[in-house]
């Protein structure tokens, strides 16, 4: 046997295990009966239903109250707040029978999770009325009570019972009572059943043995009762599994939210502050390389003539082919840009020349390097193509930096730095519609509900701008109550929906990831509505 | 290039990417400025300029320790210490609301640069010389962008396309010579622009520089 059975479900505390010593010796049935009556245990179970019957007693009272008054008072609003407040306390109160079953009973069921917090008046409603456990321990007040009363009651009668009955023969011998029956005979007898006196003997003898046979009984009535009492503390008191999974599950992913968009705005810094800075002060170097070149005679003061061939023949670009006309330069006259080629001409005769470059091109003393012949002329081939590929380079490195950029601000807006505000305001500020920005929000939300806040604004406005035909926007973001509510309005032609939009569909999804909902009102004619609604923070 | 005989300013550089601010302190050097100070926060360049207070400082947005808009803040509380002292700012994106921040008090000797700009070194340090000489920089895209939001205000509404651009250029800090040249027109055709743009800007008399930087911000708190 490669997997043995698995015991069978051991009952916490081992309370509902049979009365039973260890299995070699088992008491025999009649043993355990005899001997029940006198086992700490029954007087635990007379125990239980005693106190939990007081102890039901109030609390289905006043539960009865709390929802009566609940109900009356929903009429002016602070039912609802009430019946909240019963929830709660429901839960609360809950650990008093879990203390008594645990302590009487063995009975042990831990205490379920307290339920996340949330924010502002509406999310502790929403939290009070989704406590799952609250309204579980409501329902074990409701059904417990007749079960807990019920079975106290039964205990105190039977114990009532069985004693007078049992000692019965003593009090009638002692007392001698006397009565008559409907014949007009005078009976001695205390008890009667019907017609049945109870008047000699052997009588009063046998009602003794049937009371002192129900003596022996009591304890399993009782235990009876506490056996349902057991079961409703287990299924109602304790934690649910589903409860504490979906518990567990809204923690982590709260946290994998929060850790993701923290993640990505390390992965921005890095990029920003070290990739990005590098590449700028590259780029710069290209440059200021570019400009010495440009310093250098090479190509334009030396090479018009002969040079032209064994320049043409090497690098398939003339010497007299100056680099495109955007060239910087460094005049300080305030206009940089290519119209002014003709006043700052690459050659500056006041800049001092390297003089080995100098002595290159005009003497040709380093060309016996290069297989050219013509050594001068080849040197301003080779300048003229250092300074096509130094060009080139400084453009791809500026367009690597755009790239970069595009790239950061995809992982995390920068904008953000300052908060949903300033980012929301330099957003409308680019949108290519004309858009109001109104923002109050009094506590900053978390940085991943920022983030989609901010991602939604964004491609709400590029909407805008594509397919509304909008000559106006407008974007309001309230922070309250827990709850961040972001609306984008335009006055375009409408007929937008969540269903076939690819783009909106997608927000809502992202928006649902934290629990947040999206909703579209776009009637044909405009005016489109979107409002998403997001928690103030993950988790 | 530059007058051998002129001074050379001197300048504080804040950047805390080393390899930038290495490379940045090399250009200038190389191009007529004087490098005296070269930090890597904005406590540090507010102790280096309050010890020394130079000609300019550049300075970028985002730096230790919240890589936020630390420089911004220093920049803007160096030209509340110290007004002589001209800020060029840089920053990696455009934010309407750090120019306007920075430009709020006055627009005289700032600069507003995406970083991207450094390494077009020749408009970099052009704009740095404007600055130094008490004039206004921003950058071209930092300039479009604004105006690609079509803002409004009656008086900027009334403006035509060309006195849009005309302003756009006056935004950048650039003269009407340059704003001639770039638009290819005459300069009389420009200073009409600027007539008609301060005109309907609804801008007085008054000293034309003055008017100009009037202009400018209006547009940019619009």
């Amino acid at each position: 046997m490669v997997t043995p059975l698995a015991p069978s479900a051991p009952a916490p505390g081992g309370g509902a295990a049979p009365p039973a010593a260890p299995p070699p010796d088992r008491p025999s049935v009649w043993h355990t009966i005899l001997r029940e009556p006198f086992r700490p245990r029954a007087w635990r179970d007379y125990a239980y239903l005693l106190v939990g019957a007081v102890l039901a007693w109030v609390a289905f009272s006043v539960l009865a109250m709390l929802i009566w008054l609940s109900i009356v008072l929903t009429t002016i609003g602070v039912g609802i707040v009430l019946a909240a407040l019963t929830v709660r306390a429901a839960r609360i109160y809950a650990a008093a029978p879990r203390a008594l079953a645990g302590s009487l009973l063995d009975e042990r069921v831990p205490t379920p999770r307290r339920r996340r917090r949330r924010r502002g008046i509406v999310g502790w409603l929403r939290a009070s009325f989704g406590d799952v456990d609250g309204w579980r321990s409501i329902a074990f007040v409701i059904v417990s009570a007749p079960v807990t009363i019920g079975g106290a009651y039964a205990v105190i009668v039977l114990w009532a019972t069985s004693a007078t009955a049992a000692t019965y023969p003593v009090w009638w011998s002692l007392f001698g009572p006397e009565n008559t029956d409907d014949a007009g005979v005078v009976r001695h007898s205390g008890v009667q059943l019907g017609q049945f006196y109870f008047d000699t003997w052997p009588r009063a003898l046998g009602l003794s043995l049937i009371g002192i046979v129900l003596l022996f009984a009591i304890p399993w009535v009782a235990r009876g009762f506490t056996t349902v009492d057991r079961l409703l503390v287990r299924g109602l008191l304790g934690p649910t599994r589903t409860s504490d999974r979906v518990d567990d599950l809204e923690v982590t992913r709260a946290k994998a939210v929060d850790q993701s968009a923290a993640t990505l705005r390390r992965i921005e810094r890095d990029l920003h502050d070290g990739t990005q800075a590098r590449l700028v002060a590259l780029a710069m170097h290209l440059d200021m390389a570019r400009d010495h070149l440009a310093n250098v005679p090479g190509p334009d003061a030396a090479g018009s003539g002969s040079g032209a061939k064994g320049g043409a023949e090497r690098v398939g670009a003339g010497p007299t082919d100056a680099p495109p006309g955007h060239e910087d330069t460094d005049t300080g006259e305030g206009d940089d840009t290519a119209d002014d080629t003709g006043e700052d001409t690459a050659v500056d005769p006041t800049e001092p020349l390297d003089p080995t470059l100098v002595a290159g091109a005009a003497t040709g003393t380093p060309a016996a390097a290069s297989p050219g012949g013509l050594p001068g002329l080849t040197t301003a081939a080779e300048i003229a193509r250092a300074r096509e590929l130094l060009e080139r380079a400084h453009r791809d490195a500026l367009d690597a930096i755009a790239e970069l950029r595009d790239v950061t601000r995809s992982i995390h807006p920068p904008a953000l730095d300052r908060g949903l505000d300033a980012a929301l305001a330099t957003l409308a500020a680019r949108s290519g519609v004309p858009t109001e920005v109104d923002v109050r929000i009094t506590r900053r939300p978390s940085p991943a509900i920022e983030t989609i806040a901010y991602y939604c604004a964004a491609e709400l406005l590029t909407n805008v701008a594509k397919h509304a035909g909008a000559t106006r926007a407008a974007i309001v973001a309230r922070g309250e109550a827990g709850v961040l509510r972001l609306q984008v309005t335009d006055d375009g032609r409408g007929g937008a929906h969540l269903a076939d939009e690819g783009g909106l569909a997608g927000l809502a999804e992202r928006v649902g990831t934290v629990d947040g909902h999206l909703t579209v009102s776009s009637p044909a004619g405009g005016p489109t509505i979107v409002v998403v609604e997001l928690p103030l923070s993950a988790g | 290039m530059t007058d051998p005989a002129a001074p050379r300013p001197r300048v504080v550089i804040a950047e805390d990417s080393v390899v930038l601010r290495e490379g940045v302190v090399g250009l200038l050097s190389e191009r007529g400025f004087d490098v005296v100070g070269a930090v890597g926060d904005a406590d540090a360049l507010l102790r280096a300029v309050d010890a020394d207070p130079p000609d300019a400082t550049v300075v970028d947005i985002r730096m230790p320790p919240t890589h936020t808009d630390e420089g911004l803040r220093a920049a803007i509380e160096l030209r509340r210490r110290h007004p002589e002292v001209a800020v060029l700012v840089f920053s990696q994106y455009v934010e309407t609301r750090y120019a306007a921040e920075l430009l709020a008090d006055r627009s005289d000797g700032v600069g507003y640069l995406l970083k991207d700009r450094v390494a077009h070194v020749g408009e970099f340090v052009d704009a740095l010389r404007r600055v130094v000489g008490g004039g206004t920089a921003l950058d071209p895209e930092v300039v479009s962008q604004l105006m690609a939001a079509t803002r409004r205000t009656d008086g900027l509404a009334a403006l035509t396309p060309r006195e849009r651009e005309v302003l756009a250029l006056m935004a950048e800090g650039r003269t009407n010579a340059a704003i001639a040249a770039e638009l290819v027109v005459t300069p009389r055709a420009v200073e009409k622009h600027v007539g008609n743009i301060f005109m309907k800007l609804d801008l007085p008399e008054s000293d034309t520089d003055h008017r100009r930087v009037l202009a400018v911000l209006r547009w940019l708190r619009s």
